[in-house]
């Protein structure tokens, strides 16, 4: 066996400063691509905290043009009725998350049994609604004329319970336990309910962490529903409210005989406004990032 | 085995469950939807001189546009309520709908045939014509005669003509600026720094000269602009007397034959190009389009001595005062045409029954009193007395808001008369407009009006629609043309010969086919 020897040897310091290079030219890359997802947020910061008239003239900028709070002053007129979107808005995500993933877990659990006999029937059964729908009409009239849900919280959160392809993603994780576990469990005298909440459950964090997120994100972004099921205006959603307020400022801004010549913050409203929506997603995602990453790898480590 | 047994039990409790959970499904659909007002019965007091005998109270509910604050709503739907309760015996529900639910939920609620009555609808949402191809408006040839004789007789039968499908009147009109007239809002300091005068103003080359005035004396300005990225203004048909009935296809408003044509091939696109071009090589335009909450602020700034105004009715100064804030000098331009009336200008603001109204006398009832009765059709348009406006002048019937109330805090304020009713009607809420008598000026100016001879006709795309949807992507030329940004002698005629290669003759051909068949019908 021959030895292969280095042709040229490099001195310790030589290493280590190529080292050095190579880690700089890795945290630079990193740090550009940081930037790139920061600054956009910044500009956004900033314009949101700028004067209307400045940025038609002068433009964007990383520090607020005449800084002053009008934009927010503009949409919190009324503060009470942003308040209540909030409050609308977190209890439909949190709720509607929730609730969501617990149907949408057993559903999972169910199809992934191989030992359930209606498992394929049962899986045709909600995935043919992702290939073929009633329609929107339909759709509409189940909603408002059959279950009467115009004007309920619930017809926030309802119609959004069981996405089928979650269904499919949970389904798969599921299946991933390995059957021994639960008949291990099974003979040593579990039921089906403690097998699913105490060894299937936390053995499958990550997927449940998966589509949990995926569901927050959903029912906090979502206006689509707001818009056709809720009239009263104590109960509309933040993402709805604030399209609301942008359409009529732009209406008022083409028709304004009778605002005698008030300065609207068009641009500076929507740039509040995608502060306020987006805001607290990204602060509750920082601020709960570590304990996300425990639970992701809590399942990961056989202890 | 114990196991085995509780395993089959688990099975049938699963099939009770699903077959429990099924009947319930199915239960709640049966039941019925929610259930309409009962109608009371009651003692009529006054017998109004209208066909129908009045025993029962009925709730007749408007859905229509929210264009500005509405939260006090249903106050003035109770107070609307007591006026039309001693007219008709009807209660009146308003349904203001924000702009995203007005046109996909309404379309929703009608297919669900939930109880609507009357509903804004025009040719710019909740779609006119779609809504009758759906079926869903009642035609109003009976109604409106019988029910609201004094609304039928106070617009011209040519006019009604315009919401007229297949001969059936579908749309109710509401009276405002009909006629098509442009011109430009010119700022009144810069006119006296100049001394130049805009009365009677000929035409764009006109304009031109106090334009290269502006340009040498004023080295931060320019003369005007684009209130809008995709606006056209030297394009606009209102100018040159040409009537868009179809995609690409115009007719000259005084051609009695109203023979179309395809309207970039025509003298009069050529010529406004051209005009165009002149402009923006002097730099009498800023070199790139601006959006229109750009070009608002950059008014605001002082960046533009002159607006291009779409429609410029009398009272377009004080509008574009207030949005604005400078003081301007309208200046109409009608160098080729009187002012002219088509279909799309009528239609632009009309109320309709819905297939769903119970009491279709009744609602249209409602729109006789909405159109002549002007304390209610005020209370729909300001809002209450006292609580949303005051009298600041009654002879000239100017009003204003009350102490503390505002633009920016005002309960109710929806600023969109032309959606309700007569315009004409209205109070005046600018000092300026009601000393100019506005709405008896712009009455006047409808009236004089030449009527397209193409009013009432509705080109339906299908035949050609495939045409159009290629004609539409077919030349990127068309923008660049219009606003001068590139050269005419060079691009016009490669615009044309892709617009004709992609159909656009076709169109042509199908419109004049149509045109000819509802002229034959008409005639």
């Amino acid at each position: 066996m021959t030895t292969r020897t280095v042709s040229r040897v490099r001195s310790p310091m030589v290493y280590r400063i190529q080292n050095r290079v190579s880690e700089l030219l890795v945290h630079a890359l990193l740090l550009a691509i940081a930037l790139f997802c920061i600054l956009p947020m910044m500009l956004i910061l900033s314009a949101s905290l700028s004067e209307e008239g400045q940025i038609a003239t002068i433009g964007y900028g990383l520090l607020p043009r005449g800084f002053t709070l009008e934009a927010y002053e503009y949409i919190f007129k009324v503060p009470g009725q942003i308040l209540r979107a909030y409050g609308v808005t977190l209890f439909v995500t949190a709720v509607g998350s929730f609730l969501s993933l617990f149907v949408m877990a057993l559903l999972g659990y169910v199809l992934s049994r191989p030992d359930f006999p209606y498992a394929r029937h049962l899986a045709f059964y909600v995935f043919v609604t992702m290939l073929f729908s009633g329609g929107l009409v339909p759709w509409y009239i189940w909603l408002t004329q059959g279950l009467r849900l115009t004007d309920k919280v619930w017809a926030l959160i309802l119609p959004y319970l069981i996405v089928p392809w979650y269904v499919i993603l949970l389904r798969t994780y599921f299946a991933g336990v390995a059957q021994e576990i639960i008949d291990s469990a099974t003979i040593d005298g579990a039921g089906e309910w403690r097998v699913f909440f105490q060894i299937v459950l936390p053995l499958s964090r990550p997927g449940l962490a998966t589509v949990g997120l995926f569901l927050i994100l959903m029912y906090w972004n979502d206006w689509w529903l707001a818009l056709l099921f809720i009239n009263d205006r104590n109960l509309q959603p933040l993402q709805y409210m604030l399209y609301n307020i942008l359409n009529n400022a732009r209406a008022i801004q083409a028709n304004v005989a009778q605002s005698a010549g008030a300065v609207l913050p068009l641009n500076t409203v929507r740039m509040a406004m995608a502060v306020l929506a987006t805001g607290p997603g990204a602060l509750a995602f920082l601020l709960l990032q570590p304990y996300f990453i425990r639970g992701l790898m809590a399942g990961a480590i056989k202890e | 085995m114990s196991e085995g047994v509780v395993k089959r039990m688990n099975r049938r409790d699963f099939l009770k469950l699903a077959g429990v959970a099924a009947a319930g499904g199915i239960l709640a659909a049966c039941s019925n939807a929610t259930p309409t007002p009962q109608p009371t019965t009651a003692v009529s007091e006054a017998e109004p001189a209208t066909a129908v005998p009045e025993l029962e109270s009925v709730d007749l509910s408007y859905y229509f546009l929210a264009w500005g604050p509405m939260e006090d709503a249903d106050m003035v739907a109770e107070a609307m309520s007591e006026i039309t309760q001693a007219e008709i015996k009807a209660n009146v529900q308003l349904v203001p709908m924000d702009w995203g639910a007005f046109n996909e939920k309404l379309q929703l609620s009608l297919g669900a045939k939930e109880p609507i009555d009357l509903m804004f609808t025009c040719n710019w949402a909740n779609d006119f014509y779609s809504n009758v191809k759906n079926g869903v408006l009642l035609p109003l040839d009976e109604l409106l005669p019988t029910y609201a004789p004094g609304y039928w007789a106070s617009i011209k039968p040519e006019v009604w003509d315009a919401a007229r499908v297949k001969g059936e009147l579908y749309g109710a009109i509401n009276e405002q600026i009909w006629a098509n007239i442009v011109g430009f809002n010119f700022r009144k300091d810069m006119l006296d720094k100049y001394n130049w005068d805009p009365e009677d103003l000929g035409s764009f080359e006109e304009v031109e000269e106090y334009f290269a005035v502006i340009k040498e004396n004023e080295p931060d300005m320019f003369p005007t602009g684009w209130f809008n990225a995709n606006e056209s203004p030297t394009l606009w048909g209102g100018y040159w007397g040409l009537d868009g009935i179809a995609p690409e296809v115009s007719t000259r408003v005084q051609d009695e034959s109203a023979e179309p044509f395809l309207s970039w091939a025509s003298d009069e696109y050529r010529q406004a190009c051209e005009i165009a071009r002149r402009w923006y090589l002097a730099a009498y335009l800023p070199p790139e389009p601006t959006t229109s909450e750009d070009f608002q602020a950059q008014m605001k700034a002082g960046k533009y001595a002159a607006v291009p105004v779409n429609s410029a009715k009398p009272g377009r100064d004080g509008e574009d005062k207030a949005k604005y804030g400078w003081d301007f000098v309208n200046a109409p331009m009608t160098p080729i045409v009187r002012p002219w009336i088509n279909t799309n200008s009528v239609i632009a603001t009309m109320n309709g029954i819905a297939y769903t109204c119970k009491h279709p006398e009744r609602a249209a009832m409602l729109l006789e009193l909405l159109n002549t009765n002007v304390d209610l059709y005020n209370l729909i348009c300001k809002g209450i007395e006292g609580t949303h406006w005051v009298w600041v002048d009654q002879s000239k019937k100017l009003i204003g808001f009350p102490e503390g109330v505002d633009a920016s805090n005002s309960r109710y304020n929806p600023n969109t008369d032309w959606m309700f009713g007569n315009q004409f009607n209205a109070y005046y809420v600018d000092a300026a407009q009601a000393e100019g008598n506005v709405w008896e000026e712009t009455r006047i100016l409808n009236e004089g009006a030449l009527v397209s001879p193409a009013m009432g006709f509705a080109f339906d795309q299908i035949p050609v629609e495939t045409q159009i949807a290629q004609v539409s992507s077919a030349s990127e030329y068309g923008q660049p043309l219009g606003q001068g940004l590139v050269d005419t002698d060079e691009y016009l005629d490669q615009h044309i010969q892709l617009l004709r290669n992609a159909g656009a003759d076709d169109i042509v051909a199908e419109a004049k086919k149509q045109l000819g068949d509802w002229r034959a019908e008409n005639a």
